[in-house]
């Protein structure tokens, strides 16, 4: 028996709901919808859904639906004890949702029982693709520009900088601004996705970029999420002929390091790369992004990589228990950042 | 023969990333060091002007873009010579010219 897809609902659940009296038996709806469950995994995801504010649960949620994804299992998001919900978990969904679908493996679920948040994933489009057929394929753009959007691409385009910082400076200053740290950002995570999510070859990961434009507090949040392999994974892989081969038993021979955290803060800060390559990192890879942020150019940067997360604005880098295949990034465009009039 | 300018913006105002095969929309500095920087050097080398790259007018640059153009070009002719024909204007981000003569010392 086929049952009723609650994602395939294009439009809000709660609209002209009634309060009818709990019946005694299972309605309808009920038993077609717990037929459904039982051909599916179930996976509840965390009650506060934030990759952000809740990475462990939101890691182990993700690692549950990775399980699924490669032994090709249904899924079933139960969503309806969430109480807190942000982009974050948004983004992980649409991507997990647009990568289940893409293998053609079904993926299910319900809304939250919170209004306000069941609101936020309709507003992100997230129910209106779930309900069309979705093709392995090298772009997807869902949402609109202005408000919810996320692009997803295995490739760096350098063109998407352009809208996205016309969009985010209306919101912000009310007139279109050059935000240059902007585009470095979103070139560094393109470019770090596409070369190295992989360990096989360039381009084979999707990067995935949310961008929400907060009017009232005139700032916008960028996402930036890929399941790659992350980028402790990527470093140990690397060639005999890579300046990188054997950088762990360089640094530790030259400087004192723990764990995981201790040194991504020492590859943010350029420190490893000196060590290790002995020459000044001046700007590249992620270092690069961490001096856009020390430049003001951006607000707000945390960084999420396998077992490390780091709120780099505040300086804090804790490992975390679960670990996460990709890497998870976000920071923030508000009034206080540098920006230049616009250059055209 | 006349000092030569080559303007950034002309090739693109979204100068995007390494390699060709990075993207169809990355704009990169492969692209840009081949068909505008390299034809304009080739044409100075011999005399006694200097090109002029000019990096304002656009949205802004990646690290990755920035060393293939210009680490790139000192890997074909020796950070010397680059170093000696080429001049940087950089107003909108003056530290982008400490970065790329690093990039050419160390190619």
């Amino acid at each position: 028996m086929r049952g009723k897809n609650l994602f395939k609902q294009d439009f809000n659940p709660y609209k002209n709901k009634i309060k009818k009296p709990k019946p005694r038996y299972r309605t309808k709806e009920e038993i077609v919808d717990d037929e459904s469950k039982k051909r599916y995994t179930i996976i509840a995801a965390p009650d506060n859904f934030s990759f952000v504010e809740n990475p462990e649960e939101t890691i182990v949620f993700i690692n549950n639906l990775e399980k699924c994804y490669l032994t090709r299992e249904r899924v079933y998001v139960n969503l309806q004890n969430v109480t807190a919900l942000d982009y974050s978990a948004v983004t992980v969904l649409l991507s997990v949702m647009f990568s289940f679908k893409a293998r053609n493996i079904k993926f299910n679920g319900n809304f939250p029982k919170n209004e306000n948040l069941a609101q936020m994933l309709i507003d992100s489009e997230f129910f209106k693709f779930l309900s069309r057929q979705i093709t392995d394929k090298l772009e997807y753009t869902v949402g609109k520009a202005n408000q919810i959007f996320t692009r997803a691409n295995k490739e760096v385009n350098s063109e998407l900088g352009l809208p996205v910082m016309i969009e985010a400076s209306r919101t912000i200053w009310g007139k279109e601004r050059t935000c240059k740290g902007l585009q470095r950002t979103l070139l560094e995570l393109m470019q770090n996705t596409n070369n190295h999510a992989s360990i096989n070859q360039k381009g084979e990961k999707h990067w995935w970029l949310s961008i929400n434009h907060d009017r009232t507090h005139k700032k916008v949040t960028f996402i930036f999420v890929d399941y790659g392999v992350g980028i402790f994974e990527s470093l140990k892989n690397k060639p005999t002929d890579n300046k990188w081969y054997g950088w762990f038993e360089k640094l530790t021979d030259k400087l004192f390091v723990g764990e995981n955290n201790d040194i991504f803060k020492l590859l943010l800060e350029g420190e490893m790369h000196l060590t290790v390559t002995g020459q000044h990192f001046r700007g590249k890879g992620l270092p690069g992004i961490k001096q856009v942020l020390d430049r003001n150019q951006i607000s707000n940067l945390k960084i999420i990589s396998n077992n490390v997360s780091a709120d780099v604005a505040d300086n804090k880098y804790l490992r975390l228990k679960n670990q996460f295949s990709g890497t998870f990034v976000t920071w923030e465009l508000n009034e206080s950042n540098v920006n230049a009039p616009w250059i055209m | 023969m006349d000092n030569v300018t080559v303007l950034v913006k002309d090739f693109s105002i979204t100068p995007g990333s390494r390699e060709l095969d990075e993207g169809k929309r990355a704009h990169t500095g492969e692209d840009f060091r081949d068909n505008f920087l390299e034809p304009a050097f080739k044409n100075i080398l011999e005399t006694n002007s200097k090109l002029t790259v000019n990096l304002d007018g656009t949205i802004g640059y990646g690290t990755s873009w920035l060393e293939e153009v210009f680490g790139g070009l000192a890997r074909r002719y020796g950070n010397d010579i680059v170093l000696s024909k080429l001049n940087f204007i950089s107003e909108e981000e003056p530290y982008l010219i400490d970065d790329i003569l690093d990039y050419i010392k160390n190619a």
